[in-house]
């Protein structure tokens, strides 16, 4: 990762290139926890009726930490987990991973719950752009969410 | 005064940066003059984009009535992870 953050149960930062997947699980294991709950977002092949061949994801990166590491303590108040999140920079390739969430917890409630909420979360928070690359190399940014509050 | 913005997203279609001139003191004057230097440009639909964004000095997301502080700023667009 080329930058990171920890508390002290989770773990968060932003990655150049796709997420690596393999291994997830390792990220969040712990003796008392019987259940790991895992979210893989992939970059597809169309969006809106238009195809894709990758997407270019534009991060502020000291922003995007900041929120991931205010999402993760969030969480891990709410949820009684271990929880990892990565995100890309860069460009992500179709069938490759631009995200990865783990959670695990004693029982399978919790991790799932968490993993669901985070993802939603990390949506309409953490300042990342998309810049969907067409099969003639040509783009378009995706709308989102409004960060603004007054 | 002059203020240089680092643009994000879809305000790269700008360039990295983009300056401008600045009537007042707050990020109101902020977004108004940047809304003003848009249209000026003929980029009429990120002008429309500077309605949803937020500026940010450094780590911090700027409201509209706090004053210009004297640091790199940033413009951020609606965010799209995942």
């Amino acid at each position: 990762m080329f930058i990171e953050a920890n508390g002290q149960r989770w773990h968060c930062g932003l990655v150049d290139g796709p997420c690596e997947t393999a291994g997830l699980d390792l990220q969040v294991s712990d003796p008392a926890h019987g259940a790991i709950a895992q979210f893989l977002g992939v970059v597809r092949d169309h969006n809106d009726g238009l195809e894709a061949t990758a997407v270019d994801y534009d991060v502020h990166p000291e922003l995007a930490l900041k929120a991931l590491s205010s999402l993760c303590d969030e969480l891990c108040n709410r949820y009684p987990v271990r929880l990892f999140m990565q995100h890309s920079r860069g460009l992500v390739r179709v069938g490759e991973a631009s995200v990865v969430i783990a959670a695990s917890s004693a029982h399978r409630k919790d991790a799932l719950a968490c993993v669901s909420e985070a993802i939603d979360l990390l949506k309409v928070r953490v300042p990342i752009w998309k810049r969907e690359i067409a099969p003639d190399d040509s783009h378009r940014w995706l709308d989102g969410h409004s960060l603004r509050q007054d | 005064m002059q203020i240089e913005l680092a643009c994000l997203g879809i305000f790269r279609e700008l360039g990295d940066h983009v300056v401008v001139d600045v009537q007042g003191a707050t990020v109101h004057d902020l977004r108004v003059a940047l809304k003003s230097h848009l249209l000026t440009h003929n980029e009429a639909g990120l002008a429309a984009v500077v309605e949803r964004s937020v500026f940010a000095a450094g780590d911090t997301l700027l409201h509209d009535g706090d004053p210009i502080p004297e640091q790199t700023l940033a413009i951020l667009p609606p965010v799209a992870g995942g």
